[in-house]
């Protein structure tokens, strides 16, 4: 089913411009409008389970503390035996509809699309924007393109994943913390600059 | 602008650069490389404060962060900030400060007259004077105190500037920069490990700022700490605590060197980094010694003196007496002595010592076996009065400047911090780190080592032992300085003179040698009694130059060792941080993150007025007029009653459960059976705490064979998914059931009243909603303008109502397209106040009622416990304190006067008789009724249900209110629950 445009959860204000302080090497904050469906299976069901990812999608299921990416699609871990799948933004309800087909009774799918938000935060500084709330070690000894952690950021549960080395993250929000998060994330780069993009 | 004290050549400020700053509104200039304080003493400024007890002038006493008594005011306006102290006050240019703690001015000060009665204010004064009357205190006595006494200022404007947090991880955290920690860094850092070096000063080099001999050691490791890319220099970042799990907190100073923060700057960040392992390279601080009059302006710390020489070029004085009980007070009067100042005698308790020569070649005097008796001078030190310590006669020296050296005090405080034990060395006369309680060791003065060569090996040697215990085993070889001699200190334990007159052992908080005494002789004899009862120690310095004194008076008193005796616990802060940085960005409505329902900005552009609840914005009513009172309340409560209402619902928690053991784990979850609901069907539920009291309530749905939607309270969504969770994988893991919270996956909202079908009907597509094919608690999936729409036929209001659910990005089309289609039909958009409004003319519960002590027959649930089968609180809710038919239970109430004058008030108590003390029970909720036209609300009155018919009264004794009012059934509004079958 098409569905008309969604709202951004990040609220009428969010909009594409330069934040903060001028000059220097700004981070870029983009929104990432994506479905987002979280995955989670039953002990048994684990093994074929990721099968079925994996043809369905290329993508094999991540262990622990980690994503897995494939083109512009993202598996993370995100709890034992659940993960989050995130796709570039499709038909309304298609991909927990696709995966629910070919999952069986035994994994529990559930459209989250609407119901998480994620921006990607990328730049030479976006560690130390991060380090004013994160508390997860993202130096690049501990955490790698590709690691991935659930943690509490301005009393915010979000997932960060990183994606690249530059370094790049995706923070993967509750679409009602969206706003608030933003703000939090704004001011935090301040020192920096920081550039909003379009979202994609 | 002359600065008369100023060296002409040497230290580390640059004379070719002028910093005007103002003190107490006069003009002085100093050098950037210069503290507030030096910049004072190169300006001839001796007199800077007045003492906190007694008023007493008081000068500049050292050179560091242990400074107890020049504390000024810095900056004003919003900016200004009290109990800053000079030593540490790095000089920008226009920097104002102002001294604290006097009136009418510094020089004349009437308060110290004070000190002409002083001997009446001795230890426990204020507990003895100030206890009687009691009705005294509030009003009389402690404004009293609280004028006289306290230190600085606080700006009463808001902090203009920005703080922040900033987290932090590291293999090895080096805490202070002189030759221990220099090579600690050095040696952690070459072997790999990732190193966090932290400064309190601006400068990184502690005691090698004073040692120019050693500045190309100290450049070469800088340089070479610069270059590692795993290492952070944090100058300007004191580490204030030592916490549980290698925690350890810091404040770096971003801009306090500067008059404002830089644009989108902070002012100051509190660091909370995580150490695998900590070096404690944090020096030594020298002590002084007890004499009287040991706090005059112009008796400073013997090491202080010659910083203030060797680093800032500054004279503290033109002609000086040492006094001391160790050989490191012969190198400082040497460096005195280059520096130009006529050193008059070194007075040396000690019978002998091989430094004399040193002196003797320099024409200085020395005095052995002597001690000071005594210092002339009110507002500053003009002469020394000495004595042998055998006896002889008293002599006086003339002097400006009464350098004291009592040994010196390694830095233990954050070791303390983590429960390690001290240790007393006998042989420096001093308390040193014991065994480590947490993944730390101390290096260098910290340890009790002297000199600068000693101190590198030991910062060397914790260096490589850091970094190897967390696996870095390859450190590099550096250079080391030179071995300089003789550094033996050869401390004779000495701590007071005992003479007549006031001789201080806390020069912040007023407390002498003759207080100490005292107390120990009323009983206060164990050290952290005695620091109590005195308030020695307790002051912003915590007693870091003379707290040693104290202990050692307090020993004397005893007859016991100062080992034995022991030092009060040392606790963060090692040193004042400010509240604002403790704040950080978490100020006005950064305190907490604001919550939004996917329908928020519809809210704020149609004139909600919200309330906070929880995290959550929830739109109270919507007024375009702003009105107070309740008639926009009333308005939209009849909206609902007479034609249809939409309220905002997205706030409860939705909790997608999924597996083939739903159904016996939501039997088990709840009081009553959900494992016979049909596909499609909602069924209100009620759930129990282990302990038998109500936990939670709301209705699930089954959407599919092995899936459900359950609904929870907006205030325990995330209790009840954590209860499930640690239910499922603690006691049932055999269980096939799944969780995922939805909560902000959907838009909810309630559409409600009579007229609610004809509304929807004309917007939702793909659903039959007639009552036949969509009877009351069905469930079924439709569109609203193109938008998946899921439709719930729950009420929480006693009228028809349906709950639209639709995914959160179509919040918004789905609630415009439901008013427009209800326009017609006087839909009305209903915020909180009217949700309570009907649910308590309903008589459906919430929290008031549901407040963590009532059971679910208190609350007229019986009929919900089911029969048959366990579930979480059965065993305890027949517990039989929670059967006794006496307890509270729940009731409606109605104000028998329907005029509205007399109002109800949650938590009245419900007594018998108007005058009566007897409570019978509470009142839980109140409103205005729109169907009933009068107060009403629910109550919880013992044996309420045996009551319905009887007037009781409502009574608000703090408002002197009684209500008359009678008790009914809860359900003033269709008890036969007609209403929502229509």
């Amino acid at each position: 089913m098409s569905a008309p445009e969604r709202l951004s959860p990040f609220g009428p204000e969010a909009k594409p411009g330069r934040h903060g302080a001028a000059g220097g090497t700004p981070v870029s904050i983009t929104e990432r409008r994506v479905d987002i469906v979280q995955v989670t299976a039953g002990r048994e069901a684990e093994a074929p389970f990721a099968d079925i990812v994996k043809d369905a999608t290329g993508l094999s299921l991540p262990p622990a503390h980690q994503a897995a990416f494939s083109g512009e699609a993202m598996v993370v871990w995100v709890q034992p035996s659940g993960w989050l799948m995130i796709k570039p933004r499709g038909d309304e309800g298609a991909l927990a509809k696709a995966l629910a087909g070919v999952a069986g009774d035994a994994v529990a799918v559930v459209d989250q699309s609407h119901g998480k938000a994620v921006l990607r935060l990328s730049g030479a500084r976006a560690r130390d924007v991060l380090a004013k709330g994160c508390r997860v070690d993202l130096h690049p000894r501990a955490f790698l393109t590709g690691s991935a952690a659930t943690t509490t950021v301005d009393h915010i549960t979000i997932t960060v994943v990183q994606v690249d080395a530059i370094p790049t993250y995706d923070l993967i929000l509750p679409a009602n913390f969206a706003e608030a998060f933003l703000e939090w994330l704004l001011m935090s780069a301040a020192e920096f600059g920081c550039e909003v993009r379009p979202p994609t | 602008m002359s600065q008369p004290h100023r060296l002409a050549v040497g230290g580390r400020i640059d004379r070719s650069r002028s910093l005007p700053f103002r003190f107490d509104n006069r003009a002085f200039a100093g050098h950037p490389g210069d503290t507030l304080a030096s910049a004072l003493l190169a300006n001839g400024v001796r007199l800077v404060g007045r003492s906190f007890k007694y008023h007493r002038p008081r000068g500049i006493f050292t050179a560091g962060p242990e400074e107890p008594s020049a504390l000024v005011e810095l900056r004003t306006g919003a900016r200004q900030e009290p109990n800053t102290r000079v030593t540490t006050a790095e000089l920008f240019d226009g920097l104002e400060a102002m001294s604290q703690h006097r009136w009418p001015s510094l020089a004349f000060d009437v308060s110290a007259v004070t000190s002409l009665v002083s001997r009446f204010l001795g230890a426990g004064f204020y507990y003895k004077t100030f206890m009687w009357p009691p009705s005294f205190w509030e009003k009389v006595y402690e404004p009293l105190i609280r004028r006289a006494a306290g230190l600085g200022r606080v700006a009463a404007a808001p902090d203009p500037d920005a703080y922040e947090a900033m987290h932090a991880h590291c293999d090895v955290l080096v805490v202070g920069t002189g030759a221990a920690g220099l090579a600690a860094a050095r040696a952690a850092g070459s072997a790999g490990a990732r190193v966090i070096l932290a400064e309190q000063d601006f400068e990184l080099g502690g005691g090698l700022l004073s040692e120019p001999a050693h500045e190309s050691w100290r450049q070469s490791m800088i340089a070479a700490l610069t270059a590692m890319p795993e290492v952070r220099l944090l100058p300007r970042t004191t580490v204030f605590g030592f916490y549980e799990h290698d925690v350890l907190g810091a404040v770096e100073r971003v801009a306090d060197h500067l008059p404002t923060p830089s644009d989108h700057g902070v002012r100051q960040r509190v660091w909370t980094i995580r150490a695998r392992q900590t070096v404690l390279a944090t020096g030594a601080t020298e002590r002084p010694i007890a004499f009287p009059d040991n706090d005059r302006p112009g008796v400073m710390l013997t090491s202080a003196a010659m910083t203030y020489a060797r680093r800032f070029g500054v004279r503290a004085g033109e002609r000086a007496v040492v006094f001391a009980n160790n050989d490191t007070a012969y190198d400082a009067a040497f460096a005195l002595h280059d520096a130009g100042v006529i050193v008059a005698a070194i007075i040396d308790v000690r019978k002998a010592t091989p430094r004399a020569d040193g002196a003797y070649a320099r024409n200085i005097a020395v005095r052995l076996g002597s001690e000071v008796i005594g210092v002339r001078g009110g507002r500053q030190v003009s002469a020394v009065a000495i004595r042998a310590r055998n006896g002889g006669a008293e002599r006086v020296i003339d002097a400006d400047l009464l350098c004291v050296s009592g040994g010196w005090n390694p830095a233990v405080h954050l070791q303390s911090h983590t429960r390690a034990k001290l240790a007393w060395d006998k042989k420096i006369a001093a308390f040193v780190p014991g065994s480590p309680a947490q993944a730390e060791r101390s290096a260098g003065a910290a340890l009790g080592i002297f000199g600068i060569a000693r101190s590198a090996a030991s910062g060397t040697r914790a260096g490589i032992e850091a970094a190897a215990a967390v696996g870095f085993r390859q450190a590099s070889a550096f250079d080391l300085p030179a071995p300089g001699g003789d550094d033996d200190p050869r401390v004779e334990a000495f701590w007071q003179v005992k003479a007549q007159g006031k001789a201080f052992v806390d020069l912040q908080n007023d407390v002498t040698a003759d207080d100490i005494r005292l107390a120990h002789r009323e009983g206060y004899v164990h050290v952290e009694h005695a620091k109590r009862y005195t308030t020695h120690g307790m002051a912003t310095d915590q007693g870091k130059t003379s707290g040693m004194l104290g202990v050692a008076v307090l020993a004397d008193a005893r007859g016991e060792s100062i080992e034995k005796v022991g030092v009060p616990t040392y606790r963060p802060y090692v040193t004042p941080v400010t509240w604002g940085a403790f704040a950080g960005r978490d100020v006005g409505h950064h305190l907490q993150p604001i919550r939004r329902t996917p329908l928020h900005h519809w809210h704020v552009r149609n004139h909600g007025i919200f309330l906070e609840t929880g995290l959550w914005m929830r739109p109270l009513y919507y007024s375009a007029t702003r009105e107070t009172g309740w008639e926009p309340i009333l308005r939209e409560a009849r909206a609902v009653r007479q034609a249809v209402g939409i309220c905002d619902v997205s706030t409860l928690g939705k909790i997608d459960v999924q597996g083939r053991d739903v159904g016996i784990f939501l039997d088990r979850l709840y009081t009553n059976t959900f494992s016979t609901l049909a596909v499609g069907k909602a069924r209100y539920g009620l759930m129990l705490r282990e302990d038998g009291i109500v936990f939670d309530d709301g209705t699930t749905s089954r959407i599919a064979e092995h899936r459900h939607l359950m609904t929870t309270t907006t205030a325990k969504a995330a209790e009840v998914l954590a209860h499930m969770e640690f239910y499922h994988q603690t006691v049932w893991p055999e269980l096939d059931v799944r969780f995922c919270a939805v909560t902000d996956q959907w838009a909810q909202m309630s559409v409600a009243g009579p007229k609610t079908r004809l509304a929807l009907q004309g917007c939702v597509e793909g659903l039959d909603l007639s009552n036949e094919a969509f009877p009351f608690m069905g469930v079924g999936d439709g569109t609203v303008a193109g938008c998946p729409v899921r439709i719930y036929r729950v009420s929480f209001s006693g009228e028809m109502a349906y709950e639209v659910a639709t995914p959160a990005g179509y919040g918004e089309r789905v609630w415009e397209a439901i008013l427009e289609a209800g326009k017609p039909h006087g839909i009305l958009p209903y915020g909180l106040e009217a949700l309570g409004l009907l649910r308590i003319e309903k008589g459906h519960v919430a929290g008031p009622e549901l407040n963590g002590q009532t059971t679910a027959r208190d609350l007229g649930f019986d009929k919900m416990i089911k029969k048959k089968g366990d579930f979480i609180g059965r065993v305890s809710a027949d517990r039989p304190r929670l059967l006794d038919p006496d307890r509270p239970r729940l009731v409606g109430i109605r104000a028998v006067d329907p005029s509205f004058e007399r109002r109800l008030r949650g938590g009245a108590h419900m007594v018998e008789k108007a005058a009566s003390t007897n409570s019978l029970g509470w009142v839980t909720s109140i409103t205005r009724s729109v169907e009933l036209e009068r107060w009403l609300g629910l109550a919880m009155i013992r044996r309420g249900p045996e009551r319905i018919g009887q007037r009781l009264f409502a009574a608000y004794p703090l408002k002197n209110e009684v209500v008359e009012v009678e008790v009914t059934s809860p359900h003033h509004v269709d008890p036969e629950n007609l209403r929502v079958r229509a």
